[in-house]
């Protein structure tokens, strides 16, 4: 009897057909731009958007692992402004800054944990938790600096890469990224926890059968969230050499927004940090390329918008086609009546 | 007395499998029909074609002498016909009167709630009803929520009513008095079809009985010129075939022991033990036990006493994770939902078990895949590549992926629960193959099924589970399907 056929694709090739959509967008977007608005291809330019992607980057690939999970993180963005805020107020302090800028991501961890905890054991919506710890973790970073940025003196070789830095002539904030991005890969690929993200995020109850332990995998996924925000607030409290409370307001929507498009399925259980990575640099490209072209702020958002609607929309045909495909046809045993399997009640 | 519902050679299969053969029978006027058959037989696709969800692929239904056709539900409440399934279609956060009067409010625009509240009241109260309309339907108790779901289908003027095992959920006291009303609406010239297991109930209620087996009619008559054992043999339908046995007969030191197991409601006082290389049986009706008594081996359910031991050490049975440290394996009886990960690989599917049991510290994808190779051509499973998902696989190599799981994860005791639900002739006897295989390499194994000959195929010794107790422990070389049948409905 057959049993199989060919031979096990390469992790490139499954790993292009599964994240075509955001690859291919990706590609055909870098072409248009390379034919309508050639100046993006300058230097100093393409530097720019490597540095524009980095934040919202290093923040969607944590959020990537929640969402994995089928839950969402929206405490993101204040979580990047707690930990800024922290770091500086440790600076003025005296603290040394590495060992500040540890405590930023820590703030970050920490707070993600809480998040993990009410999810995993308390059995609070993910929306709704970390809603709560994005208002709570606002009006902490304001409380701390009484509603002002926190303006701290002095930097190091690790901040000033971290903030406006180069390494090797890239742009240090996209090097970290880009380091991020591997690490979040491998974790994905080569580590359990990482098949156990997928797998909760399929079906909870038969990752509990399998003797995974949901709860804590969970509470990991959402401190590893924290701790990429958090990393993105040291940094960005390292660029602007002030920890601002108000920053980051709007990177929890757009690092949702970044692993969406990277076509990482909300429900759970779908996707990847490699989808990810495109989908952040899709979004610094395009709105690079609206800067270049003179579109008002106003109009960029309009148009990021429309970005989202377009790319998820496609991402969804090309998966249920693909799944079609490979779909046999309905076999006879889902039609059967089945013994014990409670009857669909027919709306009457 | 006239003939309201009748069926005539009314025959449905889905692609290949004949759920419905020449099924015919009749309904009168005031009459409470009892609709029995073992699980799987065919009740709930016979209730699906009169109720608008399946239409005949043969034969013809006639109401009050005149044929029609039932091709969607509004089709079949047009003609007063209403099911009430067990699980229950209403909305657990409005109140009574709100489910009551969903969608036909009374007042012109504004829902006039005085007058809503009103007629409930009246309404519920000529069919002997007494709850408070105001009370949140969730509050309610389940025997409440029956009786206003049959409540919400007799608001449409119902001259046929089909109730899917209504009592199942039931216990005593809400039973009769569900039963009350049945007979109340008896004599208001409502037809019922009344499906259920337990015959002590058709006995006190039914007028006539059809009883069904693989589709088939086996039976129909009055209640009053039948008997158990009657209803018995034509639920059971045909003798078993001896030959198709195989088990081991060798058997090792008991492996697995349950002693005194209890779960508060739903499982009392259950102590069994398994052998090395033995197959024991669990049969019994839905809402036995059967599946409950697995998941709290397994520990997926909590205990509330009861003491699980494994080649004599003790288990704590606290998560799935210490049983299968322990070596106990659960496939479970919803493959799509527990037993697999539909939309990751078979590659991942299989590894995930074992590396959870050995804790490993990283995984390899491509070691991974190769291991998967192996299992698919031990298990010949059948699939482009082990790294498509599995959910577009077949049934039975769905399941055959869940096998491989386990394999990978070297258990002691697999606990099997409806291992070939939903699967082909072709590949249950590769599936059978394979539990006897796995006997011969001396695991325990237990095997749950609604299927009897499966179960007395397969089983070295067969529990019979009735109402969360072991009813009757069966030698599986001579048991036979009435046997334990019989102990299953709570006879003798």
């Amino acid at each position: 009897m057959a049993t199989q056929t060919g031979r096990a694709p390469s992790w490139l090739s499954e790993t292009l057909r599964r994240n075509w959509m955001s690859i291919g967008i990706f590609i055909l977007l870098v072409l248009l731009v390379l034919i309508f608005v050639p100046t993006f291809f300058q230097g100093p330019n393409l530097l720019n958007v490597g540095r524009q992607s980095a934040l919202v980057g290093i923040i969607a690939i944590g959020m990537t692992f929640v969402i994995l999970t089928g839950g969402i993180d929206l405490s993101v963005g204040a979580i990047l402004a707690v930990s800024g805020v922290t770091t500086a107020m440790l600076i003025n302090q005296g603290m040394l800054l590495p060992a500040a800028g540890a405590c930023g991501l820590l703030v970050g961890a920490a707070i993600g944990v809480v998040n993990g905890l009410g999810v995993a054991l308390l059995k609070i919506q993910p929306f709704i938790m970390t809603l709560a710890t994005m208002v709570a973790a606002q009006g902490l970073s304001l409380r701390l600096t009484n509603g002002g940025p926190e303006q701290f003196n002095g930097t190091d070789g690790l901040f000033t890469l971290m903030g406006s830095g180069d390494v090797l002539g890239l742009p240090g904030p996209f090097v970290i990224f880009l380091v991020i991005s591997i690490l979040g890969i491998l974790a994905l690929r080569y580590l359990p926890f990482g098949r156990f993200l997928y797998a909760i995020g399929g079906s909870m109850e038969a990752a509990r059968l399998s003797g995974v332990r949901t709860n804590r995998v969970i509470i990991v996924a959402y401190a590893i969230s924290g701790l990429c925000a958090g990393l993105a607030g040291v940094m960005t409290a390292a660029r602007l050499g002030v920890g601002d409370p108000t920053a980051g307001s709007l990177s929890n929507l757009d690092a949702i927004t970044a692993v969406v498009i990277g076509g990482t399925s909300l429900a759970g259980g779908i996707g990847g940090a490699v989808g990810t990575v495109f989908g952040a640099l899709l979004l610094a490209v395009i709105s690079n390329v609206m800067n270049l072209i003179g579109i008002s702020p106003f109009d960029q958002q309009i148009v990021k918008g429309a970005v989202i609607v377009i790319a998820v929309l496609l991402a969804a045909r090309g998966a249920r086609r693909r799944f079609r495909e490979r779909t046999p046809a309905r076999s006879a045993e889902d039609e059967t009546p089945q013994p014990n399997q409670p009857s669909a009640p027919v709306a009457a | 007395m006239a003939t309201r519902l009748e069926m005539r050679g009314v025959s449905k299969h889905f692609l290949g499998v004949q759920a419905l053969r020449d099924v015919s029978f009749t309904l009168e006027a005031g009459q409470v029909l009892a609709l029995i058959g073992e699980n799987g037989a065919g009740k709930s696709t016979l209730i699906r074609a009169l109720s608008g969800a399946h239409l005949p692929d043969e034969g013809e239904i006639l109401m009050d002498g005149s044929p029609v056709k039932i091709a969607k539900p509004a089709d079949a409440e047009a003609l007063g016909i209403a099911t009430v399934y067990q699980e229950l279609n209403l909305f657990p956060d409005l109140t009574v009167v709100e489910n009551l009067v969903f969608n036909r409010y009374p007042g012109k625009g504004l829902i006039d709630w005085k007058k809503a509240r009103r007629e409930a009241r009246d309404f519920l109260h000529t069919l002997g009803l007494t709850v408070d309309v105001e009370r949140r339907v969730r509050e309610l108790s389940v025997a409440e929520k029956q009786m206003l779901e049959i409540a919400k289908a007799l608001e449409r003027n119902v001259r046929v009513l089909i109730l899917d095992e209504p009592t199942a959920v039931l216990g005593g006291e809400d039973v009769d008095q569900l039963l009350d009303l049945v007979r109340g609406l008896k004599e208001r010239g409502v037809s019922v079809i009344f499906v259920s297991h337990r015959l002590e109930e058709v006995f006190g209620l039914a007028d006539g009985y059809v009883v069904l087996k693989d589709g088939v009619v086996t039976g129909t008559g009055k209640i009053a010129e039948t008997n158990h054992d009657q209803l018995v043999s034509k639920m059971v339908g045909r003798e078993f075939v001896r030959g198709e046995r195989t088990v081991n007969a060798t058997l090792g030191e008991p492996v697995l022991e349950v002693e005194n197991l209890n779960r508060a409601g739903v499982l009392f006082d259950i102590s069994f033990s398994v052998r090395a290389g033995e197959v024991v049986g669990v049969a019994g009706l839905r809402g036995a036990g059967r599946t409950e008594l697995a998941r709290a081996i397994y520990g997926a359910d909590p205990i509330t006493s009861g003491t699980v031991r494994l080649k004599q050490k003790v288990v704590r049975v606290s998560g799935p994770l210490s049983a299968i440290q322990a070596g106990i394996g659960l496939v479970p009886e919803e493959r799509k939902t527990q037993g697999l990960f539909t939309a990751l690989s078979s590659a991942a599917n299989i590894s995930l078990v074992g590396m959870v049991k050995r804790k490993e510290k990283t995984m390899n994808p491509g070691n991974e895949v190769a291991k998967a190779r192996d299992y698919v051509r031990k298990l010949r499973i059948k699939m482009p590549s082990p790294t498509v998902p599995v959910g577009t696989l077949s049934g039975g190599n769905q399941q055959k992926v869940v096998l491989a799981k386990w394999l990978d994860a070297d258990v002691d005791v697999l606990i099997l629960d409806e291992p070939t639900r939903g699967i082909d002739i072709g590949a249950k006897q590769e599936i059978y193959q394979l539990i006897h295989d796995l006997c011969a390499q001396g695991l325990a194994i237990i095997v749950i099924s609604s299927e009897l000959p499966e179960v007395l195929a397969l089983s070295n010794r067969v529990l019979v589970m009735h109402q969360g107790r072991i009813a009757a422990e069966l030698d599986g070389s001579t048991a036979t399907e009435e046997e334990i049948m019989s102990h299953a409905v709570g006879g003798k």
